[in-house]
């Protein structure tokens, strides 16, 4: 009887996998090749493309990268699983079992930022070509990969940031996939100035700048403090990789327009001048 | 000179709302090239040595050139402008004494300033584009009898934060004004305008010309050519000879490519049509007849080459592209104050790359966009995500 039981054992557990001689390898190993090369080429040919293209379609087609790749993942998985292993009801629940364990102990975090990923991906608190916030970092999002998304900062630092992120912080996104984002140019002025003429002139700043985009608002918002005046000039450029330079030029021009003014600037933003 | 009563009879509307301009399709196999030929461009991302399309075909010297596609003096087109402001000119009070004609950039003598001088309306001459920005200079009083026409109101402002005074005081200065005041805009001026000064809550929206489909530009050009054609000149299709005014169907598919080319303006079309035009189809002349002075007498045939877009610059194409758009808002704008609306340095170095292009003309000590250059500077202008002129 004890033979005959363990007899059942074996045959189970060969059973979870198909018959040695009856495995494809030819064909597994054609698979991983395909989906490799296809994914290799997707992350070289579309941000070349994206950034050669029209710039309305720059977003989309950057956008698009780890969505194939994930579709290309999800199809070669599941092509190369019932080549290997022998589906059925009592196999699935050996392998998940194993699964779970080697998850609970070895591949945690991992695992939890591949599937914060996939949510990501659905979720869309980022995509490729957008400027986000993590934590202390704020860059574009040059590529998302499986488990962690790239991003390049403004000092062209690359930040590797594991998909995770999104269950315990905020992100925090710029323009949310869109071309354009909100750009602020701060002032300081002593508060011995003209409020109006110095909102509309910043105003007119905004209006001449070569960056600006027509079909977004300009506002210009003002705080008090104690030391004097803050204003900021809220724009947007026609184009988000421009942000910076459109900053420089509204900042530029916008304190030689305060000057022209006789507005001054605040000495310091931490103690009023003498 | 006027235009064929035809063509004028043919148009009960000459004038559309600007916002209702329609561009001319351009026929599949001339939008696949262009589209192939501009990917390998933007793959490649270098400067194009060889300059513009045309160089390397126009072998024809100005005289000959002017001969054979004589200048278009736009008699049929001032007509249309005559015809489609008729109501308003002929009422005392109209509820609106304010019309506005947008046109495309590349009006070169100001088509608006011709019509008005042809009808004694006086004009308001606008100061010099450098004063725009002394806070002393203010806008001519408007007060007068008759009608008053502003040619082109982009010349009353500079895109700088101190250039928009003058333009602003016209504006209210026009709305207040009981005169009958006709103002004409550069499209992408007006655009501008929009945003920066309102300019549409204090002026009527625009009108502007119908589009010049493949059969107007066929019988503009066919009349246009005509004399020469007399003289015993044929012209004759680069890719295989054949006679180009005894090809209907060749000639048609021409014309629908010009049409769409051109975007539908006529003095875009007449650039490119003027430019696609060579002596020889290996770029030799004709033999020179000894006895005649003329070195033009025994040429017999004009070849007319297929048309080919213009290609921006490939490097530093973001200096080269702020300048086109700032040059297209001012309609003609010199160095010195192109330089006072620009972030960036460079303009001196980025003009003459521009000029080599074919994509700038100067007159002068002014820039301004070439006409047969627009539609390859306009899309490219589209392409990089700049604000843009709406329609035309």
């Amino acid at each position: 009887m004890a033979d005959d039981l363990k007899g059942k054992d074996v045959g189970k557990a060969a059973n979870l996998f198909n018959d040695i001689q009856d495995i494809d390898f030819a064909l597994i190993a054609a698979i991983f090749f395909f989906s490799w090369i296809t994914i290799f080429a997707l992350r070289k040919t579309l941000p070349f493309l994206a950034e050669r293209g029209p710039n309305q379609l720059r977003l989309y087609i950057l956008g698009a990268v780890p969505v194939l790749r994930l579709f290309i993942l999800a199809g070669a998985v599941l092509s190369i699983i019932p080549l290997i292993f022998n589906i059925t009801f009592e196999n699935f629940l050996v392998i998940a079992g194993a699964a779970s364990v080697a998850i609970g102990f070895a591949f945690k975090d991992y695992v939890s930022s591949i599937l914060a990923g996939i949510v990501a991906i659905f979720e869309r608190p980022y995509r490729p070509g957008d400027w986000v916030q993590i934590g202390d970092d704020y860059g574009e999002v040059k590529s998302v990969g499986i488990r962690a998304l790239t991003i390049v900062t403004p000092s062209d630092d690359t930040v590797t940031v594991p998909h995770e992120k999104i269950w315990q912080n905020n992100i925090s996104n710029s323009n949310d996939g869109s071309n354009t984002l909100m750009c602020i140019a701060d002032f300081y002025l002593h508060p011995d100035h003209d409020g109006d003429a110095v909102r509309f002139a910043l105003e007119d700043v905004a209006l001449t700048s070569a960056y600006l985009e027509y079909r977004k608002p300009i506002i210009v918002v003002l705080k008090e403090k104690p030391w004097g005046t803050h204003y900021m000039l809220k724009a947007y450029p026609f184009d988000l990789r421009d942000q910076f330079a459109f900053i420089s030029d509204l900042t530029l021009r916008g304190k030689k327009a305060l000057k022209s003014l006789g507005a001054t600037e605040a000495v310091s933003a931490l103690s009023p001048p003498e | 000179m006027t235009g064929s009563p035809q063509q004028i009879s043919s148009l009960q509307q000459p004038f559309v709302l600007a916002s209702e301009y329609d561009v001319p399709p351009t026929p599949t196999e001339h939008a696949v090239k262009q589209i192939l030929r501009k990917l390998r461009a933007r793959v490649s991302n270098t400067i194009s040595d060889s300059g513009s399309p045309q160089e390397q075909l126009c072998d024809i010297d100005v005289d000959f050139l002017d001969r054979i596609s004589p200048p278009p003096a736009y008699g049929f087109f001032l007509d249309e402008i005559s015809l489609s402001l008729k109501d308003w000119l002929d009422r005392d009070n109209p509820p609106d004494l304010r019309r506005v004609v947008t046109l495309p950039p590349g009006d070169s003598p100001s088509v608006m300033k011709t019509w008005a001088e042809g009808f004694g309306f006086q004009i308001l001459k606008p100061p010099k584009r450098a004063s725009l920005l002394d806070a002393t200079t203010k806008p001519p009083s408007l007060e007068g009898k008759g009608i008053l026409v502003i040619p082109r109101l982009e010349d009353w402002f500079i895109r700088h934060k101190d250039g928009l005074r003058v333009i602003r005081d016209l504006l209210q200065a026009m709305h207040w004004s009981d005169r009958k005041i006709i103002i004409g805009c550069n499209d992408w001026a007006w655009s501008y305008l929009t945003k920066s000064v309102s300019a549409h809550h204090l002026l009527p929206a625009p009108i502007t010309f119908k589009s010049y489909d493949h059969e107007r530009l066929e019988a503009w050009i066919s009349e246009m050519s005509a004399p020469v054609r007399k003289t015993g000149i044929t012209f004759r299709f680069h890719k295989n000879s054949e006679d180009m005014f005894k090809s209907p169907k060749e000639r048609g598919t021409y014309f629908k490519t010009l049409a769409g080319a051109s975007r539908g303006i006529p003095w875009t079309a007449w650039e490119l049509w003027r430019s696609n035009l060579s002596l020889s189809r290996d770029s030799q002349k004709a033999p020179k007849d000894e006895d005649t002075t003329d070195e033009y007498a025994e040429q017999k045939v004009v070849w007319v080459s297929e048309l080919e877009a213009f290609s921006l610059p490939g490097n530093d194409s973001d200096l080269s592209l702020l300048v086109l758009h700032a040059i297209l808002l001012h309609g003609a704008i010199s160095s010195d104050n192109l330089k006072s609306v620009l972030p960036k340095f460079g303009v001196e170095n980025t003009l003459p790359l521009l000029l080599g292009a074919g994509l700038i003309k100067r007159v002068g000590e002014k820039y301004f966009a070439a006409p047969a250059a627009y539609p390859s500077v306009r899309l490219g202008l589209k392409t990089a995500g700049f604000p843009l002129n709406g329609q035309s």
